[in-house]
C-alpha cells in the first residue's frame, strides 16, 4: 500500500495484482510495472524504505523469472 | 428509557469512556465500507480485497501523522489500549526484569502488572500526589540494575491530571531503559509526538479522543524496539507468508493475526482526519476552555470538592468531584434524571487512583468532555450541581 502510494505519486504507471501461481500460494498482492520504469520505481521505493520481497521479470514465454 | 431520554436533550459528560457524538463521517465510513468494500484486508487480491487493506493501510498512515511516527508499519492494531498495553508489557517483560509505574494508573495498567508480579517481574509504584501529580526524579530514584520499563499513564482518567511524560522520556533515555505510555485518555486531545517526548510505546484507543468505534485501538512500537525479540499475545492468519506454518517476524503483521476490525478502522480513519482538520491544539484550547469554567463555578460551592492540580495547565478535560454528603452514585443518578447529565461515578477501574487521591472505596463523580460539548451544556451542568449541593 505504501509502495502504491509513492509510485503513483511520482506519476509511475502501476498495476495492483493478485500474486501470481507460479510465484506464490501466499494469498497477497504484487505490483506490476512497465520494464521502463522500473529503475527509476526501484530506486524511489529504495529511498524510502520500503522493503520489496522478491522481484520478478516476466519472460517471453510468460514465465516469471526471479531477478 | 431510550425515548424518555430522547424528550430532554441529554448533555453527555462520560467521554472519557466512550466519546459520544462521533463527528459526521465516521458512521458514514462505516457504512460505506460495509455497503461498498465490506472485503478482508491483505487477504486476496480483488479490487474489494485491495480497497479494504487501503483503508487500513490509510488509518496507520493518518495516526503516523498525528503521533509523529516515522514510518507507519510501526503502528499494530489491536481491539484498544489495554489489548496494546497487555502487548507491550508481556511481550516485552521477562521474569528478573524490573518495572516502574505511578500510583495513578489505570487497571488496564495495574492488573497486568500485578499478575507479571506474581511471575517474577519486581514492580515498584512511585506515589503520586493528592492532586495525582508525579515527580519524575522519584521515577529516576526508583531505577534499578535490572529496570526495564517506566510504565506510565499520559492523563489519570480519574483526574485529568498529566504527568510528566516528556521529563520522565528523557530520564528513560539517559538510563538506556524504555518507556510505554498508556494515552487512552489524551491521543486526539493532547499533542504527542513519539519523538519529541521519548516515548517507546504508546498505547491508544479509538474510542475516546480520536472519535472512532469501540474496538479500535493500537500500539507504537518505536525503532528502539527489535519486534523479533518481542512476543505476540496471539499467532495466527495474517495474509502474507502464508507458505509458511510460523509466525512472520517482520511489522505490523507479527503482531496482528486474525482479519483486523476493517469496518472499526474505517470509522477510526474517519474520526482521526477529524481531529487531524480540527487540530489537537486547537481542540484541547476549546475543551480546557469548558472545563475551567465549569472548575471554577464548582470550586465556589462549599459542598462540591473538585479533585486533581490546582493549575489548569496540568489537565485535560477530564476531572472528578464530590458533592458532599451524596455518595457519587447518588450525585450521578440525579444528575441523569433531573437533569439529563450523563456522566460516571464509582472507581473508574482505577483503585490505586482513588486510594493516591484519598477517595477509595466510596469513589467520585466524573466528567469528561469532548469536541462536541458547548457553552450551554456547562452553564446546564453548573445549575444542575448547583441545585443538588443546595438540596444536599
Amino acid at each position: 500500500m505504501r509502495a502504491e502510494k509513492l509510485l503513483k505519486g511520482k506519476g509511475i504507471k502501476i498495476d495492483l495484482v493478485p500474486v501470481p501461481r507460479e510465484i506464490s500460494s501466499d494469498c497477497g498482492v504484487a505490483i506490476e510495472l512497465s520494464v521502463d520504469s522500473e529503475e527509476e520505481a526501484f530506486h524511489l521505493l529504495e529511498e524510502n524504505k520500503v522493503s520489496i520481497l522478491e522481484r520478478y521479470a516476466r519472460g517471453q514465454e510468460g514465465k516469471f523469472e526471479k531477478k | 428509557m431510550v425515548k424518555e431520554m430522547k424528550i430532554k436533550k441529554v448533555i453527555y459528560f462520560d467521554n472519557a469512556a466512550t466519546s459520544w457524538p462521533k463527528p459526521p463521517g465516521v458512521k458514514e465510513a462505516m457504512v460505506q465500507f460495509m455497503d461498498e468494500v465490506g472485503a478482508n484486508p491483505g487477504r486476496s487480491g480483488h479490487f474489494r480485497s485491495i480497497e479494504a487493506a487501503r483503508i487500513v493501510f490509510e488509518t496507520r498512515e493518518a495516526l503516523s501523522i498525528l503521533f509523529h511516527v516515522k514510518d507507519s508499519s510501526r503502528i499494530v492494531f489491536t481491539l484498544n489500549a489495554t489489548e496494546s498495553i497487555n502487548l507491550a508489557l508481556k511481550g516485552l517483560l521477562k521474569p528478573g526484569d524490573h518495572v516502574i509505574t505511578s500510583s495513578m494508573e489505570h487497571n488496564s495498567v495495574m492488573r497486568p502488572l500485578r499478575d507479571l508480579e506474581k511471575k517474577g517481574i519486581a514492580l515498584s509504584i512511585v506515589p503520586c500526589s493528592k492532586e495525582g501529580m508525579l515527580d519524575s526524579r522519584e521515577v529516576e530514584g526508583k531505577i534499578q540494575s535490572n529496570t526495564k520499563m517506566v510504565v506510565l499513564n499520559h492523563a489519570s482518567n480519574v483526574t485529568g491530571t498529566l504527568l510528566p511524560v516528556e521529563e520522565v522520556g528523557s530520564i528513560v533515555r539517559k538510563h538506556n531503559l524504555l518507556l510505554l505510555v498508556d494515552a487512552a485518555q489524551t491521543a486526539g486531545a493532547c499533542p504527542i509526538d513519539v519523538e519529541r517526548d521519548g516515548i517507546d510505546l504508546l498505547a491508544f484507543t479509538g474510542h475516546k479522543s480520536l472519535y472512532g468505534p469501540q474496538g479500535t485501538g493500537g500500539l507504537v512500537i518505536g525503532e528502539r524496539i527489535q519486534e523479533k525479540e518481542m512476543i505476540p499475545l496471539k499467532q495466527g492468519g495474517t495474509g502474507s507468508r502464508s507458505e509458511f506454518e510460523e509466525q512472520p517476524d517482520f511489522l505490523p503483521d507479527c503482531f496482528e493475526s486474525g482479519t483486523p476490525n476493517g469496518v472499526g478502522l474505517a470509522g477510526l480513519l474517519a474520526g482521526v482526519q477529524f481531529v487531524l482538520g480540527k487540530g489537537v491544539e486547537q481542540i484541547r484550547q476549546n475543551e480546557m476552555a469548558l472545563v475551567e469554567m465549569l472548575i471554577k463555578c464548582l470550586k465556589e460551592l462549599p459542598q462540591v470538592k473538585v479533585y486533581g492540580p490546582e493549575n489548569q495547565g496540568d489537565r485535560i478535560a477530564t476531572f472528578s468531584f464530590n458533592v458532599a454528603p451524596l455518595p457519587p452514585s447518588e450525585t450521578a443518578s440525579r444528575l441523569e434524571k433531573e437533569f439529563a447529565v450523563l456522566c460516571r461515578p464509582g472507581l473508574h477501574c482505577a483503585p490505586a487512583a482513588h486510594r493516591t487521591l484519598g477517595t477509595f472505596p466510596e469513589g467520585t463523580v466524573r466528567f469528561g468532555l469532548s469536541a462536541f460539548n458547548t457553552e450551554a451544556e456547562i452553564d446546564t451542568a453548573i445549575q444542575a450541581i448547583f441545585q443538588i449541593s443546595k438540596e444536599g
